[in-house]
């Protein structure tokens, strides 16, 4: 009984877990699409616009990061990434992470 | 439906969505990798960069849902870097899209023919061509309509006072037209009232039309007559102005004239070629005039029924749809978007909210909270560039910039001008590739 219980409770985290990767899956791409206007479909970009497609995460959100706290000077992107939480920087260096060929 | 259900359902749609090689037996193209579950028909009216991009999106979302794109034209030129072929730096040609990628790459059918009619409560549209197409979900992208706001100037004198407001064979006129005229002549631009197709528009268009006299015409001066008593990025091309056109001195090749000292134009005289404007009634002569009308939603758009008093397509915030009609989404420049000006890029991000959105319905699942971003280059020289941009969320029910973020390019850092003109080029490259290819 005991056994079954702690399986119960088990799989209850697994699942909450899982549904809070999932929000932050979903936050990253409807952010993440957002950016692709300059960035390109799936962050594969133009001449002087990097590829975000397939990067590592944590150098992004550390990219990131600096642009929002006006570290690094840019053209639009120290503008845009002060419109977004760690959170959500968080989840886009996620989604652009996570994008492979 | 309890909470943990509804996430439940969630987890597993978008798991489904995943790019991991569970794509339908025999599919080819890109939209294979998405997966599918919704199903459903989604209609979209207007190939420009609302509807092209929402194609696309949806496809990617989910490949099981069934998209039919309607779009009269085989082409679309594209106005965002129309002005740069005024000054002679691109080629119309480089602007014009086509449509056979988004059904070759991502299985959208598309079909060149005009709607002529939606039948909301049916959920139907009827296409000139004789069939009708029914659907779960319709978008309406039809962008603008011109106005006859400036007496004498209609749809029958186009040809000789081009608009050029929608990019194509009126930007060849006013090209040409330009290039014809001789040394020491007038180009009369009327710009148009609030709210229109690219705010930044008509500065860009005196921009490059000025780098074409000075290099060609040198004598030669802009008159910009302006329905507004501003303009967008107002600080930074006029700063531009000053450090390459002469602007503020005796010798500038551009004169601006607000609403206030009479800029609204009120009549043109195309026998004479000349306008009248303001609340004196003052004549100005031009060798060539470039009227930039008033707009409203496309006409799709006001006879469907989805227009309010403005002229332009009340929508709900989060999801696109019309306040009039339920299971129909207004996108681009016909809709209200609240804080969201009427640009390419904002009808490219309404697009990817909308579609976004539809799947969720379709799919049954909770709809996603939405996040848009603006951003536009303008060119002011051929080397000297300048941006607006901005993130949007939804605040007291309304589409507002995120406080904090946004603006213009900084007017105080004239190093980045150069990098900036480069970008409006990668970045026309980048955003045109994400709604057609």
């Amino acid at each position: 009984m005991k056994k079954i219980m702690l399986s119960v409770i088990w799989l209850g985290c697994w699942s909450v877990a899982s549904v809070a990767d999932a929000d932050e899956a979903l936050r990253g791409r409807t952010i993440g699409v957002t950016c692709a206007g300059c960035h390109g479909t799936d962050g594969v970009g133009s001449d002087m616009i990097p590829t975000l497609k397939g990067k590592d995460a944590a150098s992004l959100e550390a990219l990131l990061t600096e642009y929002k706290a006006g570290e690094r000077t840019g053209s639009v992107m120290p503008r845009i990434a002060k419109g977004y939480s760690a959170a959500d920087i968080k989840a886009v260096a996620a989604y652009f992470a996570s994008l492979q060929d | 439906m309890n909470k943990h259900t509804f996430n439940r359902r969630r987890f597993l749609g978008l798991a489904a969505a995943a790019p991991a090689g569970l794509g339908i037996l025999g599919a080819s193209h890109k939209a294979a990798a998405a997966g599918t579950q919704g199903g459903g028909h989604v209609v979209i009216v207007g190939g420009g960069f609302g509807g092209a991009t929402a194609a696309k999106y949806i496809r990617k979302f989910d490949a099981g849902i069934k998209v039919t794109l309607i779009e009269p034209g085989k082409t679309y030129v594209t106005c965002p870097g129309s002005n740069w072929v005024l000054a002679g730096m691109r080629e119309l040609s480089s602007l014009t899209q086509r449509y056979d990628r988004l059904g070759k790459d991502w299985g959208v059918e598309v079909i060149h023919d005009t709607v002529t009619d939606i039948d909301a409560i049916g959920k139907s549209v009827k296409l000139e061509g004789g069939s009708t197409l029914s659907y779960d979900r319709l978008i309406v992208s039809p962008g603008i309509a011109l106005q006859d706001n400036v007496e004498g100037y209609d749809a029958s004198v186009y040809d000789k006072v081009p608009h050029a407001w929608k990019a194509g064979p009126q930007t060849t006129l006013l090209r040409d037209q330009i290039v014809a005229m001789e040394d020491g002549g007038t180009i009369i631009i009327a710009c148009p009232p609030n709210p229109f197709r690219c705010p930044p528009g008509p500065p860009e268009r005196i921009s490059m039309i000025a780098a074409y006299l000075k290099q060609n015409k040198p004598r030669s001066k802009i008159l910009a007559l302006d329905a507004k008593d501003s303009f967008s990025k107002k600080g930074l091309f006029e700063q531009g102005w000053e450090a390459l056109y002469g602007y503020g001195t005796e010798n500038s090749m551009i004169e601006w004239v607000p609403a206030a000292e009479g800029g609204r134009v009120l009549r043109l005289d195309v026998a004479d070629m000349s306008v009248i404007a303001g609340d004196f009634e003052e004549k100005h002569v031009g060798q060539v005039i470039n009227i930039i009308p008033a707009q409203k939603a496309g006409i799709i758009a006001q006879k469907a029924g989805l227009t309010d008093d403005s002229g332009w397509c009340p929508v709900n915030p989060a999801t696109s749809e019309s306040t009039f009609h339920p299971y129909i989404h207004v996108i681009g420049d016909a809709s209200i978007q609240g804080a969201m000006p009427k640009s390419g890029y904002a009808a490219n991000s309404q697009a990817k909210v909308c579609a976004a959105h539809i799947v969720a319905m379709l799919r049954e699942q909770e709809a996603v909270s939405p996040s848009w971003v603006n951003t536009c280059y303008s060119l002011v020289g051929e080397d000297y560039g300048i941006s607006v941009a901005a993130v949007y969320e939804i605040r007291d029910d309304r589409i507002a910039e995120v406080e904090g973020a946004g603006g213009v390019s900084d007017i105080n850092d004239l190093s980045i001008r150069p990098a900036e003109a480069t970008f409006a080029r990668a970045w026309y490259d980048s955003i045109t590739r994400d709604t057609w290819g």
